[in-house]
């Protein structure tokens, strides 16, 4: 009996060895790369490790980009967007779950509509439509658009996930005197923190990742955001490796931190807010 | 209970409706500062001009010259990315919605047809006479004369030249060729001699990008043909181009002087592998003999014209970036102003000196000190005087995407060159003129 | 004070009239503002667009105005044949990555839903290759691609598992493989968020009280955790299609859709058309059958797999 289980573990361990190694070679590639002399950079066979490690190309990325100025745009937009997308999200998905009213799948059409649409045709729409209300190169301009792309997906989710939740305690709950709302806050909000969790990272890491849309809308360069910000390191004929690995570690260092921070909320959120029968 | 609720979805449509932007909305709907009666203007005119970002710091440092010494205009620079496709989405998206902003811009020197032709850029002969635009060389001015009108002037150059490691070429006594022939023959003989699985002969551009193209073009050149038949039309399929290809074609599957790599290869992946000490000749733009002086092959490298075929002619091709105006925009003058700023002899004179970039401006590249601080910009002067020009289309990114395509898959092998030429002509005869 | 069973009573009478009334009336208000919101941002740009699709519009060529000219695009759409084989290509590649996603999405879940010692880490770790933005993605999986400096070939031939470089972006079959390869690494794990998000919905007792009956680990995965995670299941692989139908950057920064046009997504060849060509008219209408597509899969998806309550 000890004998299975041990090799279970063994053989757990090492998929999930493989796992985190599949998973950030590539980060691991820009990161060996980015402290790699200029010379060494593109050397065969690749040397997965460097004995004479720089700190050069990190001061040229810096010295290149205002990166933390990149950082703090995307993070700004994608906290607008999740704000926007999540009650909104919840205005619809609430209704859609719970309550009966007319006219259920016209609106869940409109939804989906925008997840269907290729956004690149919207594109010039919306940005005649932004520069007449003159949200062009604005944070909320911005956050409203993505929050328009990640609606589908979180009223989809949520709503599939409040109909998880048994009608039965928010029925209980309205007996004992609670009106909606209160119901909603109560109840089902604690019980659905873990699905409101995933959507919020999901609409955060969107907006984060987003090119076409913050490209077109931002062309203020102290609005840019990390993405199109990477993208002006390409040159018309070469590209610097070394000076991009360095700025992508620094954009996404930071991110991994977040997640692995986040994680801990879900989980957390998991144990208080478990169902108790 | 209600009222909650209802303050509820109140909330939910103030973040929805502008209360305030982010921090001012981009000068696009009217300009912030200049007005129409420039008699009355205190305030300086804001020219945005727009262009690809300057890694060198050079345009920065321009732009601060011009503003410290203008108290009348003032230039904001607005960065784009490098690469050209990206720029040419963000002008599309700008000029398609008519906005007034940028002033001034850099446009790619294959789109002043297409840019002029679709009414995004004004014409500037009011601003700039015949005597001030012999200043520069006849390709600069030519690339945006449109229809007899003058829609703007090229800025700098570049010039497509051949590197080879003159170590390799002296150690086994090898002449530098002349023609496409006596390349894959040196070629051959050196990595016979040299015995370096690692070496390749010739590194160039096939992979699915301009580059593809302008490889071609001047495979095509240099064996005396041109696209363009007796009545103007694109003609892709004639035999002195299907030659050019099957030169290509050749390099890479027959003579194997040339890695099947090449036809995924753009300009950087070749300078990484010549760099890395792994290639015989690669074809590059001037830019590179800067930069391999930080790699393994620093000293023992050198240029040379692109080869021509026997009875042909060595014929580089150009790039480089055009100054134009906006038509939309409310500053033309001063747009105008801007670029003679730029085009002006000191500053041309300081932009090879410190980057290296090729000037169109006559006076500029003769100068004494800028020969002697920058070696290259002699070597590409010479080749400037045989330099052709892409051709100039409406529509030169569609004609250069089915080229792109064709080229690509014949370099892989996975087409017959003829049939490749024959096809991309296809899809040329579908561009309506 | 009155008594409090009538207190009771009356309120039981009044709360289900009040909730009756106010369903509609909650509904209503919940659900204005994002419609109006959507109506805006959404609907606005969709109808300009199939406005658009019904004109020729070429951009360079204004000398020709903007004629109305019928479904003349969408017939020209018919005969093209880079159409029909980026359409081609689209459909091949969500159908490979979706297949496979699903399965490494539903093991990576399982696994994250266990205990161990730094599960958190493990997480971060799954969750991490979706966090990349897929534009700098693109260009770090094609560094590694590289067939002269690439650290693939550069590896496989060091291990000597190879003796020539692969041409891994330069020959058609094996793009195509490569880019769904990067695909499938980078949203398996937004398909092990969701699916976690729902098996994390499961609580323990119905595990506990199925073991307690008597059921095995795997009984009760395909008894309990696959149906009720049929819903998260559904809203995960209806979005990952649709993403997937509407790919463009990954291939853009990859390949730009070479060799040849041999990966070149439907979303790239409506790029091209518009953005570079110029051709708003019939890229439009090249985003419209998109779009009908990806709305018939959709309902294809909902007709076979949705069960309302």
């Amino acid at each position: 009996m000890t004998r299975y289980s041990n090799i279970n573990k063994i053989i757990f361990f090492m998929t999930i060895t493989a796992l985190i190694i599949l998973s950030f070679f590539p980060l691991y590639w820009l990161f060996i790369s980015s402290l790699k002399p200029s010379d060494q950079l593109f050397s065969m066979p690749p040397k997965l490790f460097t004995l004479t490690p720089t700190l050069k190309h990190y001061a040229a990325a810096f010295h290149t980009q205002p990166l933390a100025l990149y950082y703090w745009n995307s993070t700004v937009v994608a906290c607008i967007t999740l704000v926007i997308t999540l009650i909104l999200g919840c205005m619809i998905a609430y209704p859609v779950a719970r309550l009966t009213f007319r006219g259920k799948s016209a609106v869940l059409m409109l939804v989906v509509a925008t997840s269907m649409f290729p956004a690149m045709t919207m594109v010039l729409p919306i940005f005649s439509a932004l520069r007449d209300i003159g949200l062009l190169n604005s944070f909320i301009g911005l956050g409203v658009t993505h929050a328009a792309f990640s609606l589908p997906m979180v009223v989809w989710l949520l709503s599939a996930l409040f109909k998880e939740v048994p009608m039965e305690l928010e029925d209980a709950a309205l007996i004992d005197g609670y009106n909606r709302l209160q119901a909603f806050l109560k109840i089902m909000l604690p019980l659905a923190a873990p699905a409101m969790a995933t959507a919020s990272i999901l609409v955060f890491v969107n907006s984060w990742n987003e090119f076409l849309f913050s490209f077109t809308l931002m062309s203020e360069a102290g609005k840019r955001t990390l993405p199109v910000g990477i993208m002006m390191f390409p040159g018309e004929f070469e590209f610097p490796w070394a000076t991009i690995s360095a700025a992508i570690v620094v954009s996404v260092v930071p991110l991994v931190l977040v997640i692995l921070l986040f994680q801990k909320q879900v989980v957390q959120g998991l144990t208080n807010g478990a169902v108790k029968g | 209970m209600s009222r909650k609720r209802f303050l509820a979805a109140l909330l939910g449509t103030a973040m929805i409706l502008p209360a305030c932007s982010g921090g001012g909305a981009d000068g696009s709907s009217t300009a912030a500062s200049g007005s129409d009666n420039p008699a009355k203007t205190k305030a300086p005119v804001t020219i945005e001009f727009a262009a690809g970002l300057d890694s060198s710091g050079e345009m920065a440092k321009s732009i601060d010259r011009f503003n410290k010494a203008h108290s009348d205009i003032q230039i904001k620079y607005v960065e784009l990315p490098q690469v050209p496709n990206e720029q040419l989405t963000r002008y599309t998206t700008w000029f398609n919605s008519k906005s007034k902003t940028p002033d001034l811009l850099l446009t790619d020197v294959t789109w002043p047809k297409m840019f002029a032709s679709a009414g995004w850029i004004a014409p500037i002969d009011e601003y700039v006479d015949a005597e001030y635009l012999k200043q520069f060389y006849p390709a600069a001015v030519d690339v945006a004369k449109i229809d007899g009108k003058q829609y703007g002037i090229q800025g700098w150059v570049d010039v497509g030249m051949i590197y080879y490691r003159k170590d390799l070429l002296e150690k086994y006594n090898q002449q530098v060729p002349k023609t496409w022939d006596e390349l894959e023959k040196v070629s051959q003989e050196i990595l016979k001699k040299e015995n370096d699985p690692n070496l390749v002969g010739y590194v160039f551009q096939g992979a699915k990008i301009e580059g593809a193209t302008i490889n071609w073009l001047e495979f095509l050149w240099s064996n005396g043909g041109d696209v363009f038949d007796a009545n103007g039309k694109i003609k892709v399929d004639t035999p002195k181009a299907i030659q050019a290809m099957k030169k290509m074609y050749d390099l890479v599957q027959t003579s194997k002087v040339s890695p099947v790599s090449v036809a995924t290869s753009s300009p950087n992946d070749n300078q990484i592998v010549f760099g890395n000490g792994n290639a015989i000749f690669m074809r590059n733009w001037p830019n590179s003999f800067a930069s391999l002086k930080e790699t393994k092959v620093n000293g023992k490298y050198d240029v040379m014209p692109i080869p021509q075929f026997e009875g042909g002619k060595s014929q580089p091709s150009t790039g480089g970036w055009v100054y134009a105006i906006n038509s939309s925009s409310e500053h033309k003058k001063e747009a105008a102003e801007v670029m003679k700023f730029f085009l002006s002899d000191a500053e041309q004179k300081s932009l090879v000196i410190q980057t290296s970039k090729i000037a169109t401006n006559r006076k500029a590249l003769a100068d004494p000190e800028v020969a002697s601080k920058q070696p290259i910009s002699i070597k590409a002067q010479s080749l400037l005087e045989t330099a052709k020009s892409r051709p100039a289309l409406r529509a030169y990114e569609q004609f250069s995407r089915a080229m792109q395509t064709q080229i690509n898959l014949a370099l892989n092998g996975q087409k017959d060159p003829e049939q490749a030429m024959k096809d991309a002509q296809k899809e040329i005869d579908k561009i309506k003129e | 004070m009155p008594s409090p069973s009538i207190t009771i009573q009356q309120r039981k009478t009044v709360s289900r009239r009040h909730r009756r009334l106010n369903d509609k009336t909650l509904a209503f208000l919940l659900i204005t503002p994002p419609v109006l919101f959507l109506l805006l941002f959404t609907l606005y740009p969709i109808l300009r667009v199939f406005w658009m699709s019904l004109h020729q519009i070429s951009v360079s060529q204004p000398w020709l105005g903007t004629p109305f000219v019928g479904l003349d695009n969408y017939a020209e759409a018919m005969k093209d044949t880079r159409f029909w084989h980026s359409t081609g290509f689209t459909l091949a590649f969500s159908l490979v990555t979706v297949v496979f996603e699903i399965g490494f999405g539903l093991f990576l879940a399982i696994i994250a839903n266990k205990t161990f010692p730094f599960r958190s880490f493990v997480r971060a770790a799954i969750l991490f290759p979706w966090a990349l933005p897929t534009v700098t993605n693109a260009l770090t999986w094609r560094w590694m691609y590289n067939s002269d400096y690439g650290l693939f070939n550069g590896l496989l031939m060091q291990w000597g598992w190879i003796a020539k470089p692969i041409n891994w972006l330069g020959s058609t079959d094996l793009a195509f493989i490569a880019v769904c390869i990067v695909a499938i690494w980078k949203t398996s794990s937004f398909m092990a968020i969701i699916l976690l998000g729902g098996l994390q919905s499961i609580g323990h007792d119905i595990y506990e009280a199925a073991h307690i009956d008597g059921a095995s680990r795997t009984q009760a995965f395909f008894l309990i955790t696959l149906p009720l995670l049929k819903n998260v299941f559904l809203v995960a692989l209806v979005l990952r299609t649709m993403h997937s139908l509407q790919a463009f950057d990954l291939m853009f920064g990859l390949t730009q859709g070479g060799p040849g046009n041999s990966t070149e997504s439907l979303p790239m060849y409506i790029h091209t058309k518009a953005f570079i060509d110029l051709e708003w008219g019939y890229g439009s209408a090249l985003g419209v059958l998109l779009f009908v597509i990806i709305f018939a899969i959709s309902m294809l998806y909902l007709k076979f797999l949705y069960e309302p309550e």
